[in-house]
């Protein structure tokens, strides 16, 4: 690969993301799941319950700056939000597992909850960012 | 990120975007308000909540 045609990757790749997930890039699940019809419901809901869970945590700092009277509410929805999106991605991995897929991505944030917390928020970013585009058509 | 109000504009943005995208009126003045581009405010909102 050329210098030239490197830069102007690395610089498609940084508008894509900031950050490189380490775990397992969205679009990567997504392949992973293919074609299977219980596995791509699974990936949907997982999906849908990170980008609930990137709302909480919105609604949770927009309270924290503001010092919100209703700050322990907001706290405590973020924190059911947050179960429900580990929940959702334990289910995902262990069923493409049984499907003979690869789910080694999941030993690196088992556990540990704000690795759940980043892997959430880095599948929800990358999902808005696509609805924005498609909100520009 | 230089104070509260900017924080609180992009994390304002991120939400909206997140719950549905569709209130494009508010998003714009946000992104005016801020002087950065849809791309610049995710990169920014990236950077302040996931990091």
């Amino acid at each position: 690969m050329s210098p030239e045609l490197e830069k102007t990757v690395q610089k498609e790749l940084n508008t894509i993301s900031h950050f490189s997930n380490p775990y397992i890039s969205s679009a990567d699940l997504k392949i992973a799941c293919g074609q299977n019809e219980t596995l791509m419901e699974l990936y949907t809901n997982m999906v849908s319950n990170c980008v609930r869970y990137l709302i909480s945590v919105c609604e949770f700092m927009l309270t924290n700056i503001d010092r919100d009277k209703q700050f322990q509410e907001i706290d405590m929805k973020r924190k059911v939000v947050h179960n429900s999106t580990i929940d959702s991605i334990n289910i995902l991995a262990r069923n493409l597992k049984n499907a003979g897929k690869d789910n080694s991505w999941i030993s690196k944030m088992l556990g540990n909850r704000s690795a759940y917390a980043k892997f959430a928020q880095l599948i929800a970013f990358e999902t808005i960012k696509e609805k924005e585009i498609g909100n520009e058509e | 990120m230089k104070n509260n109000e900017e924080k609180k504009l992009i994390i304002e943005y991120t939400k909206l975007v997140a719950e549905n995208g569709k209130h494009r009126k508010k998003l714009e003045e946000i992104r005016q308000q801020l002087a950065l581009s849809h791309d610049e405010i995710m990169k920014e909102a990236e950077k302040f909540i996931v990091g």
